[in-house]
């Protein structure tokens, strides 16, 4: 355990000094909301309907646009091999990359949410439903993402292959995350799509974290 | 399971493959023209659907062999993964294309479908989407082959996204007995379901099996291609000497 709380320090440091690399993802959000606003002609009705459909949007873009910011630098720059040289397994680094991904990239998105929400004029009942979905996503979300990241990370031309990987994976998540949202409206924190999509995160977590530990070693020539 | 491990060795594949190839090619060819007359002529328009029926004879085939495509590729992988086997990833790589062509054939005539019978192009139900999400993942794994120049390293990342993406086969089985669909669940294969009558069973069949003899046809030719790619790398790094050297007389 000590050992993930090691390369999450580790991490939560480089990101603090990168000189903001890790809001990338809240400009993108603000930008493609504000757009999407202007697109929808500022109609306040229209955007209240859309408002959170667009959101979840807005972050899994977000999200596909950061998938070379996890394990990539430590691919590139060998760290990966040598914490295997030094006893750390894959699966820990994977774990841990998936963990600290969330945190760093993700997460400041999501507790965001209830800002752009008033972009849309979002009434308070939606956005809890909003969050407390977006949080259910969360350890799908990244792990997909992670995924993508530690099988083209290697070679520095991740981008666009990388959003083709895991776009379909994120699929489910997306219309089980925005079925929750509007779930909540009706039922509350009752509604069974928030089960699914608990669920979905777990299974997408138990299959990306031993499938991101094997491309981390494929990588890593093991 | 011995028929497998027999056929891992690429010259008793090759062996299989000389034998193999033509028979299916020309078992596709007989199958898919016989069975497109008897469906687009022979056989009686059904009482519900009409004429439109006959769209069935190259959709439900082709979302068969699109899913069949993808369940080999997502086996063959597994076999590479786990033993690192290359006729493993030879065989998983060239079902690919066809698997995409199909997954996309599916699509073009079930919307084509879809308009008489629904009086819809396209509908965001669960089938669909799913198949959609499918053509995408073959899309995706296409295009990661490409990534690394080391052709066991490539092979290895496809086969792990192969797997992952195998999570979506059972969601389009099972899509239209999950959600409201404008589908019909299974038809055919269940117990107590209603059935075809027999002269819309039997066009039905020849098609399929007509389709999936093509997709063989094409996973053993793309097969022999890759193998003969990989001998012809081969054989270029251990050529025999061309020099020789002459007896020196001092």
């Amino acid at each position: 355990m000590s050992i993930v709380l090691k390369i999450l320090k580790r991490d939560l440091t480089r990101a603090a000094r990168s000189g903001g690399n890790w809001a990338f993802g809240l400009v993108f959000m603000a930008i493609f909301l504000a757009l999407s606003a202007i697109a929808l002609d500022g109609k306040m009705a229209a955007l209240r309907q859309l408002g959170a459909p667009l959101i979840w949007l807005a972050l899994t873009f977000a999200s596909l646009m950061s998938v070379d910011k996890v394990f990539a630098e430590d691919l590139q720059d060998g760290t990966t091999g040598q914490l295997w040289l030094s006893g750390v397994s894959y699966l820990t680094q994977a774990a841990a990359g998936i963990l600290s991904f969330a945190l760093i990239y993700l997460l400041p998105l999501i507790l965001t949410a209830p800002i752009w929400s008033l972009l849309f004029d979002l009434s308070s009942h939606v956005v809890i439903g909003l969050v407390t979905a977006l949080v259910c996503a969360l350890p799908g979300l990244a792990a997909f993402t992670a995924l993508a990241g530690a099988l083209t990370g290697a070679r520095g031309k991740g981008g666009f292959l990388a959003i083709f990987i895991s776009a379909p994976l994120l699929v489910p998540i997306l219309i089980f995350g925005v079925a929750a949202t509007r779930g909540y409206a009706d039922a509350g924190f009752a509604a069974v799509e928030f089960r699914a999509l608990i669920g979905l995160s777990l299974l997408a977590l138990a299959l990306s974290i031993p499938a991101s530990a094997a491309a981390l070693a494929v990588n890593t020539d093991r | 399971m011995r028929f497998i491990s027999y056929l891992a060795n690429p010259a008793r594949f090759l062996r299989f493959s000389r034998f193999a190839t033509p028979v299916s090619g020309w078992l596709a060819l007989g199958l898919l023209s016989l069975g497109l007359v008897y469906a687009l002529l022979l056989s009686p328009p059904a009482i519900e659907h009409g004429e439109a029926v006959r769209m069935m004879y190259v959709h439900v085939p082709a979302a068969w062999c699109a899913m069949a495509a993808y369940a080999a590729i997502a086996a063959a992988s597994f076999v590479s993964f786990v033993w690192r086997h290359n006729l493993a990833d030879s065989v998983a790589r060239s079902l690919a294309l066809p698997g995409a062509a199909f997954t996309f054939l599916a699509l073009v005539t079930g919307s084509l479908w879809g308009r008489p019978a629904w009086g819809t192009w396209w509908q965001w139900d669960g089938r669909m989407t799913s198949v959609l999400v499918l053509l995408f993942i073959y899309i995706g794994y296409m295009a990661v082959w490409n990534i690394a120049s080391d052709r066991r390293q490539a092979s290895q990342i496809a086969a792990i996204l192969a797997m992952v993406g195998a999570l979506n086969l059972p969601i389009i089985k099972f899509s239209v007995n999950w959600w409201n669909t404008l589908h019909q669940p299974a038809t055919i294969s269940e117990p107590g379901a209603p059935g075809l009558p027999p002269e819309l069973l039997t066009p039905l069949l020849m098609m399929t099996l007509g389709y999936t003899a093509l997709l063989i046809w094409f996973a053993l030719r793309g097969t022999e291609a890759e193998l003969a790619e990989l001998k012809q790398n081969r054989s270029t790094q251990s050529k025999p000497a061309s020099v020789t050297l002459e007896e020196m007389t001092p």
